[in-house]
């Protein structure tokens, strides 16, 4: 993965190592960032303006859920301050189907993981992004 | 005869001989005074009563004009005679108007030539008149009264009819005098004498108050007979022995018949049968009178009648007795009508359920069924009924209907007003208590499942997230050490992969366990999908473990398989037959796996058949979670399970035909989604 900024939004430590910790070792010159929090996230997702290549979200966040942090995303799109939505994938520890299904109602969701993040997860993605 | 002429000067022209000798030696002073008095019309000197007497001898004058000179010619008359005569004639007139006058009848005598001989007191009052009219004609009497003449000539008219017919002829007057009637009965009889006739006896009769009667009477014979004949009850008469002796239009149609039809049959007819008329009959002799009386008869075609009867007995000592009479009216429809409404509302009063009805103005309770009575008991329903009344009221539909609580009871109350001249409220009241139970116990049992419900997911999250999250860290963690450090040393590697098998493992146990618990919760959509497509999607799913079995998958479907269902169950449950099958494949042979879907009465079939280990299909523990039949073979036991908790789900049903040569069949047969 190459010139690439990439968002990392997990409530849980440890899987944003085992995240990170893949991708750094498939691509060197990439450049994650990580949020356990969404509503920090989302501001930092508004100000990165259109630098964002890609973001990784979890559906279980502390707070709120990661639909949430979507629908937020759209609004702040509506009222001007955001500039837009970068792609996303769902990456969560959850199996339900209702996931799996709702995340295909999500036009911005390019992909859905089940945990745990595979390298051959990280493959796919950068394939769907156009990376590498 | 001695006469004398003088003008009225009583100046004397000339007398007789005797009279100069007379007048010579008496000149009376007094002539002229006498003269002057004297009328000129010569026909009054029967009221010119004046006597000259001269010489012994009485003079009597009458006028007279010679050549237009007025003249008074005196004569002498025999005074004796004429006084005796006057006085036979008195006494005689005085006879007659004794006895005539004392008749309660006009009485009068008229000569050949129409003249008045004699009016009693009765024909004319007045004295004088009387006396005047004597010698004189109708035409005179109609000249003095200043009345028209006609009435003159019609006289006249009848007398000469009288004359002619040689009869006494009879008529009656009519007169309105005075604005009032006066009715006058005459008769004029000729009397005849040598075959002339000579003398005409009048008699008037006043027969006013007579005619007056028979007109009332004949008013009121009239009357009674429309009365009778018109009359919308049915009058009759009849003799004891029950033949009719007069009846009306009314009676007769009471029964179906005519009039004439009728009167022609004994009463009898009108009785079911001889003994009822006979115990009417008994009842009647007691007080000779029966008032609104009701009688059971029949009409013409046999059906009952019912009259209410007023009928009276005339008993044969009575004037006109011997007759039964009196008036019917038909009641049969009413009582008929009757009955009903008697029905209905012992109906209403007997009826299971509360029925209450209330004034529609007031509100004040009309009725109240014994029913209402007891759910009302020791509660002051007029207070319930008061604030139901004033509901209705506003309620502005003509029916309405709510659940209320009275005492320890529930009812449906529906309410139907009714808008006549006396509006009123029906309350029609049912019983629901028990069904309100029920919906309460129902009620109470759904937020329990709810809760349920809501546990269930809450545990499923907990599974699907508390407890997955950290065990797909594990498992990441496990495959961290490849990637970080490649190669690992010898006895490290074989460490780090029994972790990473047994994190696999522990992993898929809980997305088994998510499954179980996702099939469970009732919150799954149906939708309309292709069973091929899902048959397709399950086997490229399963393609890798396929190729590692090196089976062979033989797919049937019909060409149309769209079907109503949920589509991730019925997916699932594929895919958990499918991979059993490959599973237990039996490794001295090529396994080959059939999946076959049909469609019969809007019911989907699926069946899988393997020609793997099989196993002891008559144990019943099958489906149940952690049961395994294979310990050889890894699993963790819940695939069946799952299958089992979507089948029932989706209201189907699963068979298994299994032994341990041939292999499995799996049947799944699942209704539309209803």
């Amino acid at each position: 993965m190459n010139c690439g900024e990439i968002l990392l939004v997990d409530d849980d430590p440890i899987s944003l190592f085992i995240t990170e910790t893949i991708i750094a070792s498939a691509a060197s010159d990439v450049c994650t960032h990580q949020y356990e929090d969404a509503s920090p996230a989302v501001d930092f997702i508004c100000a990165c303006e259109e630098n964002l290549t890609v973001i990784f979200l979890d559906i279980n966040l502390k707070d709120r859920t990661g639909w949430e942090v979507i629908d937020e995303l759209r609004e702040r799109v509506k009222d001007g301050t955001c500039k837009h939505i970068p792609p996303i994938v769902v990456l969560t520890s959850s199996i339900a189907l209702s996931d799996k299904k709702k995340a295909e109602q999500y036009e911005e969701v390019i992909h859905f993981i089940s945990k745990p993040f595979k390298p051959e997860h990280c493959q796919e993605v950068m394939h769907k992004i156009g990376l590498k | 005869m001695n006469w004398i002429i003088t003008d009225h000067n009583g100046r004397v022209i000339s007398t007789s001989p005797t009279a100069v000798q007379l007048l010579n030696n008496h000149v009376p002073s007094n002539i002229r005074e006498l003269c002057e008095d004297c009328p000129v019309n010569g026909r009054a000197n029967q009221l010119f009563k004046k006597i000259l007497n001269i010489g012994g001898l009485h003079y009597k004058p009458m006028s007279y004009e010679d050549d237009g000179r007025p003249r008074i010619l005196w004569q002498t008359v025999d005074t004796d005679s004429i006084t005796r005569l006057e006085r036979l004639l008195s006494d005689e007139r005085n006879f007659f108007d004794l006895i005539f006058n004392n008749v309660d009848s006009d009485i009068a005598i008229f000569d050949q030539h129409h003249r008045y001989r004699y009016v009693n007191r009765m024909g004319i009052a007045d004295d004088q008149l009387r006396s005047w009219i004597i010698g004189k004609d109708d035409f005179d009497y109609c000249s003095y009264r200043n009345v028209p003449a006609s009435q003159a000539f019609a006289r006249r008219k009848r007398f000469e009819e009288a004359v002619k017919q040689a009869k006494t002829i009879k008529w009656k007057d009519h007169y309105l005098r005075e604005g009032r009637e006066q009715f006058v009965e005459r008769i004029l009889h000729p009397i005849f004498i040598d075959d002339k006739v000579k003398y005409v006896v009048g008699i008037g009769r006043d027969v006013t108050d007579y005619e007056l009667l028979n007109r009332e009477l004949r008013g009121s014979k009239e009357r009674y007979e429309r009365l009778f004949y018109e009359n919308i009850s049915g009058l009759f008469k009849s003799d004891l022995s029950g033949e009719f002796i007069e009846m009306n239009n009314a009676f007769a149609a009471i029964f179906g018949y005519e009039v004439n039809e009728l009167m022609q049959m004994p009463a009898e007819v009108l009785y079911p049968s001889k003994t009822t008329r006979e115990k009417y009959l008994a009842d009647l002799e007691v007080t000779g009178i029966l008032t609104n009386y009701t009688m059971y008869l029949r009409n013409k075609n046999g059906d009952e009648v019912i009259v209410l009867a007023n009928i009276r007995l005339t008993r044969r000592d009575e004037p006109g007795g011997g007759t039964i009479q009196g008036a019917l009216i038909d009641v049969t429809e009413e009582r008929k009508a009757y009955k009903t409404i008697n029905w209905l509302s012992s109906l209403a009063k007997e009826s299971p359920d509360p029925i209450v009805r209330l004034d529609g103005i007031t509100g004040e309770v009309l009725f109240m069924n014994i029913a209402a009575e007891d759910a009302f008991e020791g509660l002051d329903y007029e207070l319930v009924l008061r604030g139901m009344f004033e509901e209705a009221l506003t309620n502005s539909g003509e029916k309405s209907e709510q659940t209320m609580e009275i005492g320890d009871h529930w009812f449906v109350v529906r309410c139907a007003k009714i808008k006549s001249d006396n509006p009123y409220i029906n309350f029609y009241f049912s019983d629901v208590t028990d069904e309100q139970m029920m919906i309460k116990e129902l009620d109470r049992s759904i937020s329990e499942l709810n809760q349920r419900n809501e546990n269930l997911k809450q545990f499923n999250f907990i599974v699907s997230h508390n407890l997955r999250a950290p065990i797909s860290n594990l498992n990441g963690l496990t495959s961290l050490a490849k990637v970080k450090f490649g190669q690992l040393p010898d006895g490290l590697d074989e460490i780090f992969s029994h972790i990473a098998s047994s994190s696999a493992k522990l992993d898929q146990v809980i997305i088994d366990l998510n499954h179980l618990l996702e099939v469970q919760s009732i919150n799954q959509t149906a939708e309309l999908f292709s069973v091929a497509n899902c048959i397709s999607e399950v086997i490229s799913i399963l393609e890798p473990e396929i190729q590692n079995a090196q089976a062979t998958i033989n797919v049937q479907v019909p060409e149309e398989t769209d079907f109503y269902s949920i589509q991730s169950f019925v997916h699932s449950i594929l895919h958990n037959l499918i991979s059993n099958s490959l599973k237990y494949r039996d490794g001295s042979r090529k396994a080959v796996i059939e999946v076959i879907a049909g469609f019969q009465n809007n019911t989907l079939t699926l069946t899988v058949n393997d020609n793997g280990i099989g196993f002891d299909a008559s144990n019943n523990d099958v489906f149940q979670p952690f049961k395994r039949q294979h310990h050889h073979v890894e699993g963790k036991g819940l695939g069946l399970s799952i299958v089992k908790a979507q089948v029932d789900q989706l209201k189907g049903k699963i068979h298994i035909h299994s032994n341990e040569e041939t292999g499995s069949t799996f049947h799944v047969s699942i209704p539309a989604w209803k």
